[in-house]
């Protein structure tokens, strides 16, 4: 026997030379375990398994010359048993070191995993969802019933509930803000005790007008108030057609005021329809008459006589937008007639019909007045 | 005596190797309980990172997820793409939820953030808040809350805005039954401007000194100034503006006072007073100061 270690079945050179042969030494907690094989023509053995640390693998243990006996063999045994044990001293140092070494490795694998983590955390925000969405998470994750004290199917029906409601809330605010939002991108850029700082990209729409806003919003918790700010807004919006609205918005980009901007569209949007709608309804009232040659939400409606060739009135009607918002719609007429009809007109009706125009406009509002207008002349 | 020595040597010799003994048996434990720590914080950490790399895949699926719901704009119960992007198994169906979920949240924000009107039932339905937002260059202000019966006839019934603010006149005037949005647009803009000017006071009061603020009313309306021009002579000039259209954050009227007479109709001050009818106060009144108009 070799102290400190634990040799079962020495007798086996007696007995049974084919069964296998552990050696174990309990003393450093690792067990090896040997086979030895022994083939009776060729005599020779092997480790065959063992779980030793790879820096003492077996391999590394020479093996005696004399490895074809039987006194050998168990002389072998012996010598490896000896060998450990002495190495058992040197090892507990190294592993003590092993486990030092592996411990960094899995913190720095930790720390890397972590930073993913975090940046995971910067594109969507979900520590802050609570509620059943932690529930569904820690199910994603893998935890056990146990844990979560809810079973998977409550916490899909409560979530299913929590998203209906969402559903019909979103519907009542896309209704009574006239702003439809189709796709919201949020990550966040700092995040502290005090501050946050978030970059928001909104797509969606106003009626026809189609917009992209990003901004970047800070919030900084000062004392009991919470100071929102937005610092760089950003609008891209398609409909180039309406000069007015560009400067306006880059007004607005400069100024980052984001509120004005959606009330502002808001409003235009509204004052669009309203022409639109006059528009298409003097279009379908007069259709032999009125021609919308831009297509019904542009600024032009001609009136045309059937009778009259070559005499001509046009609607221009405009949506001013000032850079602080305020929006008035402006009605114009144009008049357009051959030379002789101005030669014939003596007193004036054609040259200051632009003017009577806007008189009658303030009494009868726009729609009453271009209606006038067009029966005037197709009468 | 030889005896005795040698039975005291012996005494203290076996002492020692019990002592030596015990030494290396301490050792031995000290050793053991090292390993046991560390074998512990080990496996603590291993336990620790397999978590993280779980909930990192959890996150990641459920970004993809995000990713896919915001690109295709069909309702997520209808998402077929979706049955590709996982196995297929439970977790799936609860990763679009979820995905679902955290886009309804994000787009609630959204409406929020851009000065929606955030409508809330109350009452089991009976009744709305509403709440109008105001801001004023980036900065988000005060908060207005009303709450409007829901009966045959609309009614506010609560509220907390200025009472300056002509509500009763803007319910009464305005279409506020007929189109209920278009009257919370005219009150809105009422709130802002108000808002506006009151930040702009706010400002001046903060950035210039040297401007006094003789006079202003709640509603910040009129506002009376007072500049001291540089130079010797130091005189103080009088500055009134007038905000008539209450909907809007500029003056409609600035009218410029002074003893020296010569002043007020010299070109730099018709310059400075067109400036103050276009440009916010405490900007315009950067820009007089880098002029030399005032002190």
């Amino acid at each position: 026997m070799v102290p400190g270690c634990n040799v079962e079945d020495v007798g086996f050179l007696k007995n049974n030379y084919k069964n296998p042969y552990h050696t174990s030494i309990t003393s450093f907690n690792f067990a090896i375990l040997v086979l030895l094989m022994f083939v009776e023509l060729t005599k020779r053995y092997d480790f065959l398994r063992c779980n030793v640390p790879p820096f003492i693998y077996p391999s590394q243990i020479v093996i005696p010359e004399d490895r074809n006996s039987a006194k050998g063999l168990f002389l072998n045994t012996r010598l490896y048993s000896t060998w450990i044990s002495q190495e058992s001293g040197r090892m507990k140092k190294s592993l003590e070191k092993v486990y030092e070494a592996q411990i960094k490795a899995v913190r720095e694998e930790i720390a890397a995993l972590q930073s993913q983590q975090d940046e995971n955390e910067r594109e969507m925000v979900l520590k802050l969802a609570g509620g059943h969405m932690q529930h569904a998470l820690l199910v994603m994750t893998g935890h056990q019933e146990k844990e979560t004290g809810k079973s998977q199917r409550d916490i899909t029906a409560h979530l299913k509930t929590e998203i209906m409601e969402m559903e019909e809330d979103l519907i009542r605010q896309t209704k009574i803000n006239g702003i439809v939002l189709a796709n919201c991108c949020v990550k966040t850029v700092e995040k502290s005790d005090k501050k946050m700082v978030q970059q928001h990209r909104l797509t969606g729409h106003c009626s026809f007008l189609d917009f992209q806003v990003e901004f970047e919003l800070t919030d900084v918790q000062e004392d009991a108030t919470l100071v929102r700010t937005i610092t760089d807004l950003n609008i891209v919006m398609d409909s180039t057609e309406f000069k007015d609205f560009s400067k306006f918005v880059s007004g607005v980009e400069d100024k980052r005021d984001l509120l004005l901007f959606f009330s502002t569209v808001r409003r235009f949007s509204d004052r669009c329809e309203d022409r639109r709608r006059a528009f298409q309804h003097f279009q379908e009232k007069y259709p032999c008459v009125v021609s919308l040659p831009g297509g019904c939400r542009a600024e032009i409606m001609q009136i045309k006589s059937p009778k009259l060739a070559g005499c001509a009135l046009t609607i221009y009607w405009s949506i001013e937008v000032t850079s602080e918002g305020s929006i008035t719609p402006k009605i114009d007429l144009l008049t357009k007639m051959p030379e002789k009809v101005l030669e014939m007109d003596s007193r004036k009706v054609i040259e200051n019909a632009p003017d009577s125009f806007q008189s009658l406009l303030r009494i009868l509002g726009a729609e009453a007045s271009i209606d006038t207008v067009i029966q005037s002349v197709a009468v | 005596m030889e005896e005795s020595r040698k039975g005291v040597l012996g005494h203290l010799n076996m002492l020692e190797m019990e002592a030596n003994n015990f030494e290396l048996k301490q050792q031995e434990l000290r050793q053991r309980g090292r390993e046991e720590e560390l074998n512990a914080t080990l496996q603590a950490l291993l336990t620790k990172r397999d978590q993280l790399k779980v909930e990192i895949k959890a996150n990641t699926s459920l970004q993809k997820m995000r990713t896919l719901l915001d690109r295709t704009d069909v309702p997520y119960e209808r998402n077929e793409d979706v049955d590709d992007l996982e196995d297929g198994s439970d977790n799936s169906q609860l990763l679009l939820m979820m995905a679902r979920h955290t886009q309804l949240k994000d787009l609630l924000h959204a409406h929020h953030l851009i000065g929606g009107y955030d409508v809330l039932q109350t009452r089991k339905g009976k009744g709305v808040c509403v709440s109008l937002a105001t801001a004023y260059e980036g900065v988000y202000l005060e908060t207005y809350n009303l709450e409007i019966d829901l009966g045959s006839n609309l009614r506010i019934c609560r509220h907390n805005i200025p009472p300056f603010i002509p509500l009763e006149r803007l319910v009464t005037q305005g279409n506020m039954q007929t189109d209920i949005r278009d009257f919370l647009d005219t009150l809105s803009q009422y709130l802002n401007a108000y808002a506006g000017r009151k930040q702009q006071l706010h400002l001046t009061k903060e950035i210039h000194s040297s401007v006094q603020v003789a006079e202003s009313n709640a509603l910040c309306t009129i506002l009376v100034l007072m500049f001291t021009t540089p130079g010797e002579k130091a005189e103080a000039t009088l500055c009134t503006l007038q905000y008539a259209d209450h909907t809007q954050r500029l003056p409609t009227r600035v009218n410029i006072e002074s003893e020296d007479t010569a002043l007020v109709s010299s070109p730099q001050w018709k310059k400075n007073q067109a400036l103050l009818l276009g440009t916010p106060l405490h900007t315009a009144l950067v820009t007089m100061k880098k002029n030399g108009s005032i002190a």
